[in-house]
């Protein structure tokens, strides 16, 4: 008896409770239902109607890049003018958490979305998960786009499984004003390295004022990475899982820049780009030269000014030769909606779509180097000049498995140039350390 | 309480102590609980990216212990606390104190000493990063006063986790300060006044009226502090974004571990494994703090 | 009698002047990060990047408030974000204050049991359910909604550890002397209790404010639409992947942290020495 009066009072207690709090709640839910009971069923309801109204198919978009806010927006009002019935919802996603978002809903399924960005490093990850839609033959006319970068969307099936729509070569961004004042010609396509050297450590003050190079000492775009890849050196061999960057070849590159941080001192030491952002000496007009992406040049050019900027090719070292980074406007294999997934993704890939994106940044597309050039406004043919004649090496992938590479290939580059006083022999042996750490994770 | 005799259960103590509790014990069944043993399930498995993961018993444990890095981890997230958990403590409370005192502009002084833990932290990243610089900083300014040569705070390893916990006391000091505060409010003024009478000194007043008076607020604070600091992210997060290689491996912390293992390896059962291990440590130390609240807490 | 009276004084005032020295010394360090952020949101992209770092902007600009509000829903952000703080403020305050106030002063069954369990929920870190959690709210179909926006952060273990706390420590003699007047729980609870933990009240507000306000991964899993969007995932949105505007960002920045600062300037009025308790005797 008494424990079945306990056992009723906390059921009313409960009943109470959920009373309440749905009356708590409801004072704050404006927009949705009155009711406590009727607010639950309506917002049952809400989604499923919209599904089978029938009035049109809306799909998803999710993008993390502020600065192509407008462009993307353009590029779905167009396509909407065109398709009727088709609506298209752009999300701009924080890239900071962008694929925490995106692998959330990705992992859960059903609120995923039709259409999505994705670099390379990640699509390489989604590829095996299933996430990824191969898109269809029509989607892209291949001839008119980038083969280095197409064929990296390739999958083992050989379909394609994105729409290209950002390349990003390294190139050498400079500041012009520091060149006239050293009297300098400005860096030319065909400058190898010893024209390099010369050139940053004529460029250096005594004082500390101003450095010929800076870099940043992580491993995005525009770091080591690069001269290990000039040296004609290839990091990591992901198709076989080998670490190559304590080779012979690769060796020339580490010591290289080695050399011009200690021996020339026309760079900041580790040390003072491990405090600060290394490329951040280039926009403070400290450093007259640097390595970047094409989105970092109109970054640059904010902070210097647009006519104090050029932009040359990566010097020559053993080949011509530097990092890219791809990423792709790609569909979600569990769409609803793969028909117009695939029709929208076809008139992005098309001149049209792309020439709409191509004044945000460098579009993969062939045809559209232009627009960007203008939209840039400021002289970018050694970019062109890189992408007809350079070997592009993809950045490394910071990703899945592969991340745990990138950890001991940061972590080397760190301890590498935080460390004085090193010969050759000396950096050989902390690199191949690494290189042995990364070999054992692949065993 | 009074005499027991048989009551009617709506006048029972455990009718009213679970009707009082049941709102919030309803809406945490449904939100909280379940997600929880979820998490405590992939850890059984191997759940990566995509779907579902199969089960594989321990083996995700197994491999955590063998893996040196979680021990890194588990030493900074233990090192952290031990520093910031007491220091960020004492210093709080003597804060409060002090801003409770009727003093000139108090109201502004509060507001200024609870910015840090509103101010955004890649603010504070940004900002405290240049104060810890080797050339510019005003951190090794102010050592060079004293003659002492200061670190490179943000380029060596050895020196980069350490100016991270200052930075995290500096910041968290704000919370605790205003929860403090408030416990103040229930020390009656008349407790003073009648110490004072006896010719208590200020110290004396403080240490005998006010910190036991306000045990329950500061048992509070430390076992939430333990657990924050425990969970540290943000801020570790923040400062190693902004560097890398081997400060990274200086500064990582278990959830930074974890998050990593989450959602940069996206090995979802693995980062699981080590979030169990990571509740059941916080456990522990929960526990052992409510076992030893008796002892020093003073209700009422 | 006097004597000592006069040197009480004496004493307190040295309190008073050691509290100010202390306080008014310290001011630069705790100010410095917000200080800068007020002071970047004015300044061009130029200054921003410069080394050794620059404090004043030489010229101040409001281009970077007008980009923000420009490019972005400000105001749709700023309605968003104060009903989802009202809601969980409103919610937290009743569902941690009844359940407060029965861990710490109702004697039933399996009580400690029961707060240590729920206590358990606070030691697994978020980044661990966050996939779980938003699978319950989609099959709840609270995904885009304000209900799932607020309801999943009203039953704060935080605020009601942070209440209990509070109730404990007001004297036991008032409840006793209300029981004998014939008050239930209930009365004790609504018309004794909840005036003296008005300083526990407060505290709870203020960080549930707080907390909510700048929370940007619960928002960010849940919804997907910009109608639902928050402040603080707007904010996030301008980090871009190779470069951060900071001029930019801490002009977003600033308008997010400003409700922040009022909301405590006004909540601190609350905490006045010795009221609650002197205000009661008797």
């Amino acid at each position: 008896m008494k424990q079945k009066k306990k056992w009723l009072g906390f059921m009313l207690a409960a009943g109470m409770a959920a009373a309440l709090s749905a009356c708590s709640s409801a004072e704050t839910e404006e927009t949705t239902a009155a009711g406590t009971g009727a607010q639950t069923e309506a917002q049952q309801e809400e989604p499923a109607a919209e599904e089978t109204s029938g009035e049109g198919v809306t799909l998803s978009l999710y993008y993390w890049d502020i600065l192509f806010k407008e462009e993307i927006e353009q590029l779905i009002a167009d396509y909407e003018a065109q398709n009727e019935g088709i609506t298209i919802e752009p999300t701009q996603l924080p890239w900071a958490d962008y694929w925490t978002k995106l692998e959330t809903m990705l992992a859960t399924g059903d609120d995923a979305p039709d259409i999505f960005w994705v670099n390379l490093a990640h699509l390489i990850e989604y590829l095996p998960a299933g996430y990824m839609l191969p898109l269809n033959d029509d989607v892209m006319e291949l001839d008119k786009y980038s083969q280095t970068a197409t064929d990296l969307l390739k999958g083992d099936d050989g379909s394609y499984y994105g729409v290209p729509f950002l390349l990003d070569p390294n190139v050498l961004i400079y500041n012009k004003a520091m060149f006239d004042e050293a009297g300098l010609e400005y860096p030319t396509e065909d400058w190898t390295w010893d024209d390099f050297r010369t050139a940053a450590a004529a460029l250096t003050k005594d004082d500390g004022s101003q450095y010929g190079y800076c870099f940043r000492t992580d491993s995005a775009q525009g770091s080591l990475y690069e001269w290990l890849v000039s040296a004609g050196n290839i990091p990591f061999d992901y198709n076989n899982d080998v670490p190559q960057f304590a080779d012979e070849t690769a060796m020339d590159g580490w010591s290289f820049v080695y050399d011009l941080m200690y021996t020339d001192g026309s760079t900041p030491t580790g040390a003072q780009m491990t405090e600060i952002q290394g490329d951040t000496y280039f926009s403070s007009g400290q450093a007259a030269m640097v390595f970047g992406a094409p989105p970092t040049i109109v970054t640059h050019a904010e902070a210097i000014g647009a006519e104090n900027i050029g932009v040359s090719t990566l010097p020559q070292g053993a080949e011509k030769a530097c990092s890219f980074s791809v990423c792709s406007m790609a569909g979600y294999s569990g769409t609803q909606h793969e028909e117009e997934v695939q029709s929208f993704l076809k008139y992005a890939a098309s001149q049209e779509g792309m020439t709409t994106l191509s004044s945000a940044g460098l579009t993969a597309h062939l045809d559209c180097f232009d627009v960007y050039e203008e939209g840039l406004g400021i002289d970018v043919g050694a970019i062109q000049t890189t992408l007809e004649n350079y070997k592009l090496v993809p950045i490394l992938y910071s990703v899945g498995y592969n991340s745990e590479f990138q950890g001991y290939f940061n972590s080397c580059i760190g301890e590498v140039y935080l460390t004085t006083g090193l010969d050759r022999a000396g950096i050989q042996e902390i690199v191949q350390g690494y290189s042995d750490q990364c070999t054992a994770l692949t065993q | 309480m009074e005499s027991k005799r048989k009551k009617v259960f709506y006048h029972t103590d455990n009718f009213w102590g679970y009707l009082f509790v049941s709102p919030l014990l309803i809406l945490m069944l449904i939100f909280s609980v379940g997600p929880i043993f979820f998490a405590f399930y992939m850890s059984l498995t191997d759940w990566q990216l995509s779907g579902a993961g199969s089960f594989i018993g321990l083996e995700n444990f197994k491999e955590l212990f063998a893996d040196e890095t979680t021990w890194k981890e588990l030493k900074n997230s233990l090192i952290y606390t031990v520093f910031k958990v007491p220091i960020g403590v004492a210093i709080s409370l003597i804060l409060a104190y002090f801003l409770n005192q009727k003093i000139p502009f108090r109201g502004l002084f509060r507001v200024i000493y609870f910015l840090p833990s509103i101010t955004m932290t890649v603010a504070i990243g940004l900002v405290w990063r240049y104060l810890f610089n080797s050339q510019y900083g005003i951190v090794n300014a102010i050592l060079a006063v004293f003659g002492i040569q200061g670190p490179y705070w943000m380029a060596d390893p050895k020196w980069f986790f350490p100016a991270i916990i200052l930075v995290a006391i500096w910041q968290g000091i704000g919370y605790d300060m205003v929860i403090l505060l408030a416990g103040l409010q229930n020390v009656p003024g008349m407790y003073y006044e009648a110490a004072k009478m006896e010719g208590a000194s200020s110290f004396q007043c403080f240490r005998k009226i006010t910190v036991p008076l306000i045990t329950p607020s500061l048992f509070f604070v430390i076992i939430m502090e333990f657990m924050n600091s425990l969970k540290v992210f943000d801020l570790i997060y923040i400062f190693i974004n902004s560097s890398f290689g081997p400060m990274e491996n200086a500064a990582r912390t278990m959830v930074y571990g974890i998050y990593q293992k989450a959602f940069v390896h996206s090995r979802m059962g693995y980062a699981s494994a080590e979030a169990v291990i990571l509740f059941v440590i916080i456990l522990a130390v929960t526990l052992v703090q409510f076992w030893g609240e008796r002892k020093w807490v003073h209700y009422d | 009698m006097t004597d000592k009276k006069r040197r009480g004084k004496t004493k307190i005032q040295g309190i008073q002047i050691v509290s100010f020295a202390v306080l008014f010394l310290g001011l630069i360090v705790m100010i410095l990060p917000f200080l800068w952020m007020v002071l970047t949101a004015f300044k061009t992209y130029a200054e921003t990047v410069q080394i050794p770092i620059v404090w004043f902007p030489k010229t101040w600009t409001l281009e970077n408030f007008e980009y923000v509000l420009t490019t972005m829903n400000f105001l749709l952000y700023y309605k968003n974000s104060l009903i989802m703080v009202v809601g969980v403020i409103a919610g937290q305050l009743f569902v941690c204050s009844l359940a407060g106030y029965a861990f710490a002063r109702i004697d039933f069954k399996f009580r400690s049991q029961l707060f240590l369990f729920l206590m358990a929920v606070l030691m697994v870190p978020g980044q661990m359910t966050i996939i779980a959690r938003y699978l319950l709210i989609y099959n709840l179909h609270l995904s885009d909604t304000y209900t799932g926006l607020i309801l999943p952060l009203v039953p704060s273990i935080f605020g009601t550890f942070l209440l209990r706390q509070f109730f404990m420590g007001i004297p036991a003699e008032l409840e006793e002397a209300a029981r004998i007047d014939g008050c239930g729980y209930w009365g004790i609870y609504s018309r004794i209790m909840l005036p003296l933990a008005k300083g526990g009240l407060v505290t709870l507000a203020i960080f549930a404010f707080n907390s909510t306000w700048n929370d940007l991964m619960w928002p960010l899993i849940i919804t997907n639409t910009e109608e639902y969007r928050v402040l603080a995932v707007a904010v996030a949105t301008i980090k871009g992947a190779y470069d951060t505007k900071n001029n930019l960002l801490m002009a977003a920045s600033v308008m997010v942290t400003i409700p922040c600062v009022l909301v405590f300037a006004a909540g601190q009025k609350q905490f006045i020495e010795g009221v609650a308790s002197t205000g009661i005797k008797g």
